[in-house]
């Protein structure tokens, strides 16, 4: 439909829009460019606008049991004030009444009712401010204040200021000039704070025993500091609260106010805040009260909890950024009712695809799932990045376990996939009870999805495993994690979220990233490590996967062309309408019900191959070698049912194998009986010969070799060897494995090198033959050595490998653009 | 047929060898720009890390106030007030009933006062007056309400704890204990019955229930509760000898509650066991301040301090303690005691005399007679009634102490080591009794003995200055010049005091420091310009050194001070004489012949200061004077010969 579109238009349009597609990555920064611009005002107004913001979560947790008996819980709350600011509010009642009341000590709220054993919570998002007084010297205490204080320069149990020994300390510490503010309150501080030392007492401690011991907690000194204050006619009131540092607790605070110039100012003699207070104190009450009262007996027992987090002001205080910004994304996401949180993440998600495709197309690294870490990394932002990392290697252990179970279980495909997706959303369900995230709703929906998503990684796992590939598998769990971390980097940078808050523009600038990264078609970084040997071979240029992929598949290969390739029986058949041999199809099975009629076709033939259709890479293969009294014998004499076959055939029906993941069919052949001059030098499985031809001309080959350790495949990554032929002559010239040069098999010892391949021309020829059968303009051949038959196409491949460069010790970028 | 000559063959060669060269240039291009994007892209990421640095460093949010002498006006807001209501007919009932049984003197209650209320209001009725008669202590007649109920009415009217309390109030400490299981059975968190049960424990001495109980309830107790049950583990774990465990309890305690003076004088008591006797002094210190009026404590402190030699604070403690408490005879008793072993004979006397006007009961009198027989110095009656004591009460630390003072005083320090050897190691007599020994041993030459005593004893009080010098004296005479200085500069260490540094100058000097001996006098004269003694052995030293100016100085000095202090005149004179001044050392000397007429060496110096001035008469006479009071001293035989031989 697009190229119907696009043929309407004339020929200056046609010119002018592929200029557009071509130079569209260019276009976009020089967009963005002119919206900043446009958008710019300054440096320092730019600057000012990406300073962040700092905010804490203060959560409270309380826990009771009752004997279903009416109960009442009393805590203080925050309220917001000169430095306080609430920026979000939850509680949690449980059913419970819940009432809020205002006095002079501060902000109440009250749970109560007729309740069984329960949790009650709150969690608020706050903004705190430091605050320092500067006191002048100059300030004298008054004589008198208004009626309304009195209360603060009265003497109480606990606070006990005409006591005598109160008298005398302050006979001992008084300054010269005991009218003058700053003077009377240093000698105060200075004591409380040097010379009654700090003790972790957790009961309370009037003003008396703090001086007669030398030794109290915060209460104890801020209760000495106002018995001295209110004798010297200072107004002081006891204030109480919860330091904000990171650690979950149970200890609140005690500091202290005095009234000068009709102002409260804070000190604190515990911690040595003179005339200030730090941001992360927040304060809960005024006065001498109980920060909680309940209802006697009933086992309460809370935790305080706290983080604090530098933030984008964009996203947290977004009434400050006006009418400046003419695209307010984020006021549009704030009006959904979504989380701060969550509304950073969506700003930076297309960054994190940047970063994503800078890994893969450019560094090549490779993950688990393309973009399951930028998933995995945006449930960490809640979390925290240890416990999502943590989440996400315990999910992925329990799958990978699952599925080793339920694999001995001979579970089919799908019930399997299933029943270890259940075992992960029950982890997950459980898990959210320990996570503590702040917002578990919006956590729980982002992070479900990964969780689905690493079920169908184990099985990914699992093959590799399988086939021991280690190298593989740590490849893929650095990569992801590099990944992750990278995510979880942007996605947690309040720099960012500004930028991209205020600067919506930021977006075409990725954008553009994308798109040139998506055109680039150079040597990835980890090609370059790949291909080290033979990259500085100017003569022969590597092609890499980019190039290969950009250039070559997307260029020469038609779609269709290259399902018909993936498609074995199909490519089959095409290809014995031009007579190229292939070997026969016994008989296939493409319908669960129809599995039974492989049982006469099969135990008639004395050896067969099992394969998917769809298959790729040498997976799913089973290779029978003979039939004996009931059983099936493998390679290296595993032994089979016919139940096993019968349950093999069901895995590639379901797709197992597949290369697409689709449902498949299953086929058999008859077992190729290698050609003896190939059977000598490798015994231990069926030999093939790959030839890559590109637009009809045959570019490279090479011969693969299985061996005892790759377990008779001819997988080079599994331990197969890699032999170069030379295109000519049809006579091998070098030989690999593990990347490392062999002379000889390691198992049979026979030499490697300067063998003729037997039918070399009759290869290159059926090799060109299916070029034409399957006109792929990048093609790779598959072809064995039947000793009846002679050379067989096993298969063609539409997007054939580039390691065939190392095994030949040269690249062929040339020989391909030619 | 299309021939192509040489030179088109050439033009279509070229832009093909072009293309390839274009090619080759642009596969190039594309082979090296993996790595400079890459580093591109680095480089971005640092520059942003580093921006995004800056941007947090550039955070703040303090907002800075000036309080500047200005006068404003403030509003406070009104504080508001909840009070609860009660059923008004019910109430009357209720006090008709609670005056009623109040009224009566048995405990039989008939509840006709509220039996016009419904069968509900009746069983709250009930309730509300069984609390209140329990508040009232009127336990009796709390639980003959409480009885007259189901268990499950009692239940339902939350009755089973003043049942429990009345119970144990009564003294059925059993059926309390029942009550108050059941109770937690029902109500595990309970902090009440919790506390009650575990005291309960404690003084039926079943400690590892208590224990039990006293944890449980601290995990489910905040405040003071939760100290009085670290309080009630600690007490229980005490008992079970579990006493490291104790400590921290009782340090739990304290966390909790920390103005409550028994925990920390528990926490001395515990810290006592387990000879961390820093803690242990702290703790008492801290309990005194809190509560200073308590003399039960007071007089734990001292016999703490006793038991560690410390005699002199202990007796300040008894002091206050008799203060607060002057009709204790027992504190008077220690006190006496104290005085006793602090060398103060005559207060200790003193004391003993006030106490015994008041005692009665037999112990103390007992106690009283042997101390003061004892100060009498009557040493075998003392002997004969401790020894009488110890019939009647076996196991008597304190009868064993004084007998051993009075077989010491005896001389007898074989038999005074017996008692003193069954002496408990954990009674604070312990190591009184010890250093006694110690002391008695010097005293008799028994150096190598006393030693290992005093070393046994400062392993365990290493910060006595008084022991440690006693130790010290020890050591010197054993020769173990050493270990005595290390000792005293110790005692210096605790307590600096002249005579200490006296000693350790002394003691340098009998190292063969002398010049470093002579230093440390010099200091210390400085310091104590009227330390005579310090002067004396100074002036002493620097004469044995042949440094005469510098000790007739000194003992001039002396001798300014106090003209008849010692032998420094004699001293003196020696060196006057040694310098020819035969007049001056003849001043000297009469003067000293006048206070110690009978010192032969003065007088045989005397002489010679005559002879030497060629009065050989006078000489005659001096020597003669000698001979008289020593017949037998032979350097003034000598001399006399040596003067007839002269004469002759």
């Amino acid at each position: 439909m697009l190229s119907w579109v696009f043929s309407q238009f004339n020929s200056e349009a046609k010119i002018l829009l592929k200029l557009f597609a071509k130079h569209i990555d260019k276009l976009l920064v020089m967009a963005f460019a002119f919206l900043f611009i446009f958008h710019f005002e300054s440096l320092q107004e730019f600057t000012s606008k990406l300073i962040p913001t700092k905010v804490y979560t203060f959560n409270l947790t309380m826990s009771y049991q009752s004997n279903d008996s009416d109960i009442s819980i009393r805590t203080y709350i925050p309220e917001e004030n000169e430095r306080q600011s609430i920026l979000s509010e939850q509680i949690i009642n449980n059913g419970l009444d819940y009432l809020v009341t205002n006095d002079l000590s501060g902000k109440k709220a009250n749970w109560s009712g007729y309740s069984a054993s329960q949790q009650l919570a709150f969690r608020y998002l706050l903004s705190l401010q430091a605050i320092k007084y500067q006191i002048s010297p100059e300030l004298t205490i008054p004589a008198q204040y208004p009626s309304e204080l009195s209360s603060y320069l009265a003497e109480t149990d606990a606070i006990q200021v005409s006591h005598p020994e109160i008298k005398i300390l302050w006979k001992l510490i008084a300054p010269k000039d005991k009218n003058n503010l700053l003077a009377v309150l240093s000698a105060i501080y200075q004591h409380t704070y040097q010379q009654i030392k700090p003790a972790p007492f957790k009961g309370v401690t009037d003003a008396v025993t703090t001086l007669r011991l030398k030794t109290a907690s915060c209460n104890g000194k801020s209760r000495l500091f106002i018995a001295l204050a209110r004798l010297n006619n200072i107004p002081a009131r006891l204030v109480g609260g919860v330091i904000l540092n990171g650690i979950d607790k149970k200890t609140s605070h005690q500091w202290l106010e005095i009234y000068a110039q009709n102002q409260w100012i804070p000190f604190g003699p515990t911690n040595g805040n003179f005339g200030q207070l730090p941001a992360n104190y927040l304060e809960l009450y005024r006065g001498d009260e109980n920060l909680f009262r309940h209802t006697v007996d009933i086992n309460f027992d809370y935790q305080f909890s706290s983080q604090q987090n530098l933030v984008a002001p964009a996203v947290y205080n977004h009434q400050e950024i006006g009418s400046e910004n003419n695209i307010d994304i984020t006021g549009l996401l704030l009006s959904m009712g979504l989380d701060p949180k969550t509304i950073g993440l969506f700003l930076l998600f297309p960054i994190c695809t940047l970063l994503i495709t800078f890994l893969r197309n450019l560094v090549g690294i490779k993950t688990f799932g393309i973009f399951l870490p930028m998933l995995i990394s945006a449930a960490c932002v809640f979390i925290g990045y240890a416990k999502g990392v943590g989440g996400f290697a315990f999910i992925l252990l329990t799958s990978f376990i699952a599925y080793h179970f339920l694999d001995k279980l001979k579970l089919l495909k799908v019930p399997r996939l299933a029943a270890i997706i259940t075992i992960n959303t029950i982890i997950f369900v459980l898990g959210l009870l320990f996570v503590g995230a702040s917002n578990r709703l919006e956590f729980g929906m982002l992070s479900l999805f990964p969780v689905i998503i690493i079920s169908f990684i184990a099985e990914k796992i699992h093959r590799i495993t399988e086939e021991g590939d280690w190298q593989e598998l740590l490849n893929r769990i650095v990569g992801t994690m590099i990944s992750i971390t990278g995510c979880y980097w942007l996605l947690a940078s309040f720099m960012l979220q500004g930028l991209f808050s205020y600067y919506p523009e930021s977006f075409l600038l990725v954008l553009a990233g994308q798109i040139y990264i998506g055109k680039w078609t150079g040597i990835r970084i980890s090609e370059m490590f790949r291909f080290r040997d033979i990259l500085t071979n100017a003569d022969y240029p590597v092609i890499g996967i980019n190039s290969r992929n950009k250039d070559f598949i997307y260029q020469l290969n038609d779609k269709g062309l290259l399902d018909l390739a993936a498609d074995k029986l199909g490519s089959k058949a095409r290809l014995k309408e031009f007579n190229i041999p292939v070997p026969e199809t016994i008989c296939y099975v493409n319908k669960l019900i129809e599995i039974d009629k492989i049982t006469p076709a099969i135990l008639r033939a004395d050896g067969f191959a099992l394969k998917p259709n769809q298959g790729s890479q040498g997976n799913g293969i089973e290779i029978i070698t003979r039939y004996c009294d009931g059983v099936f014998y493998g390679t290296s004499n595993k032994e089979f049912t016919l139940q096993d076959i019968k349950r093999h055939c069901h895995e590639i029906l379901a797709g197992s194998y597949s290369q697409s993941g689709d449902e498949d069919v299953a086929y058999f052949e008859p077992l190729i009986q290698q050609s003896s001059s190939l059977q000598i030098m490798s015994p231990f499985g069926l030999c093939d010969i790959r030839v890559v031809l590109s637009k009809g001309k045959v570019i490279s080959a090479m011969l693969r070799m299985p061996t005892k350790k790759s377990s008779g495949k001819a997988n080079l990554h599994q331990g197969a060897i890699g032999i170069g032929i030379d295109i000519k002559t049809g006579i091998t010239q070098t030989a690999k494995s593990n990347k490392k040069n062999i002379v000889k098999h390691p198992d049979s010892l026979q030499n490697l090198i300067g063998f003729e391949i037997p039918f070399w021309e009759k290869i290159i020829s059926i090799s060109q033959s299916c070029q034409k059968a399957i006109p792929l303009g990048y093609i790779g051949v598959d072809i064995c050595l039947d000793s009846q038959r002679g050379p067989l196409v096993l298969e063609v491949n539409g997007r054939p490998g580039i390691e065939i460069q190392n095994i030949q010790e040269r690249g062929f970028y040339y020989e391909l653009s030619q | 047929m299309n021939f192509r000559n040489s030179t088109e063959l050439k033009k279509d060669a070229e832009p093909k060898k072009n293309a390839i060269a274009r090619q080759d240039l642009e596969h190039k291009v594309k082979l090296a720009n993996a790595l400079p994007i890459t580093l591109f892209f680095i480089l971005v990421v640092i520059a942003g890390a580093m921006f995004e640095k800056q941007l947090e460093l550039t955070y703040s949010n303090l907002v800075a106030i000036s309080l500047l002498p200005e006068v404003k006006e403030s509003n406070e807001e009104e504080v508001t007030k909840q009070t609860f209501e009660i059923n008004p007919e019910t109430q009357l009932a209720v006090d008709a009933l609670y005056d009623a049984i109040i009224e009566s003197s048995d405990l039989t209650i008939d509840f006709k006062q509220i039996s016009q209320l419904s069968v509900e209001e009746q069983l709250v009725a009930k309730a509300i007056v069984a609390k209140k008669l329990r508040r009232k202590k009127h336990y009796d007649k709390s639980l003959a309400i409480i009885v007259s109920l189901t268990q499950q009415q009692q239940e339902s009217q939350q009755l089973v704890f003043t049942k429990a309390y009345s119970l144990a109030k009564l003294g059925h400490n059993s059926a309390a204990i029942i009550s108050y299981e059941h109770l937690l059975s029902i109500q595990i968190s309970h902090q009440a019955a919790n506390i009650n049960l575990g005291l309960l424990y404690l003084d039926g001495k079943y400690f590892v229930k208590a224990e039990q109980v006293f944890t449980r309830g601290v995990e489910n107790t905040a405040g003071n509760k939760k100290a009085k049950n670290f309080s009630g583990l600690a007490d229980a774990l005490y008992q079970q000898k579990k006493y490291q465990q104790a400590l921290a309890a009782y340090q739990k305690s304290i966390e909790y509650r920390p103005a409550y003076p028994s925990s920390w004088s528990n926490l001395a008591k515990t810290a006592r066991t387990l000879e961390d006797h820093q803690l242990a002094l702290d703790s008492y210190q801290k309990s005194i301040s809190l509560d200073k009026n308590n003399s039960k404590i007071r007089v734990e402190y001292a016999d703490y301090l006793n038991s560690r030699l410390d005699f002199k604070r202990s007796i300040e403690q008894l002091k206050r303690a008799k203060a607060i408490n002057r009709e204790n005879i027992s504190i008077r008793l220690k006190l006496s005691f104290s005085y006793l072993q602090a060398g103060k004979p005559i207060n200790a006397r003193k004391q003993l005399n006030l106490a015994k006007k008041n005692i009665q009961k037999p112990f103390e009198k007992r106690q009283s007679d042997a101390i003061q027989k004892y100060l009498s110095e009557n040493y075998p009656e003392a002997v004969a009634l401790l020894r009488s004591n110890l019939k009647k009460n076996r196991y008597n630390d304190f009868d064993y102490y004084l007998l051993a003072r009075s077989y010491i005083a005896l001389n007898k320090i074989k038999t005074a080591k017996l008692y003193i050897n069954k002496i408990h190691s954990e009674s604070l007599f312990y190591h009184q009794a010890k250093y006694l020994l110690a002391e008695a041993l010097s005293a008799a030459n028994q150096n190598e003995q006393s030693i290992l005593l005093y070393r046994e004893i400062i392993a365990k009080i290493a910060d006595n200055p008084d022991l440690l010098n006693q130790a010290s004296k020890a050591e010197q005479l054993a020769g173990n010049y050493q270990e005595s200085i290390q000792l005293v500069k110790k005692a210096l260490a605790l307590r600096s005091n002249r005579r200490l540094l006296l000693r350790k100058a002394d003691l340098i000097w009998l190292l063969g420091e002398q010049d470093d001996a002579l230093r440390e006098l010099e200091q210390l004269v400085d310091r104590y310009p009227s330390y005579l003694r310090a002067i004396y052995h100074l002036a002493s030293y620097n004469h044995k050194l042949g440094k005469r100016s510098e000790a007739i100085e000194g003992f001039t000095n002396l001798l300014e001070q106090q003209a008849n202090y010692g032998d420094a005149q004699y001293q003196l004179s020696v060196i006057y004489f040694e310098n020819n001044d035969f007049t001056q050392s003849q001043q000297l000397l009469k003067a000293y012949l006048q206070r110690k007429p009978a010192s032969k060496r003065s007088r045989l110096l005397y002489a010679r200061t005559f002879c030497e001035t060629g009065q050989f008469q006078t000489c005659e006479e001096q020597l003669e004077l000698v001979l008289k009071f020593a017949p037998d001293y032979k350097p003034a035989f000598d001399l006399q010969q040596s003067l007839k031989d002269a004469i002759k």
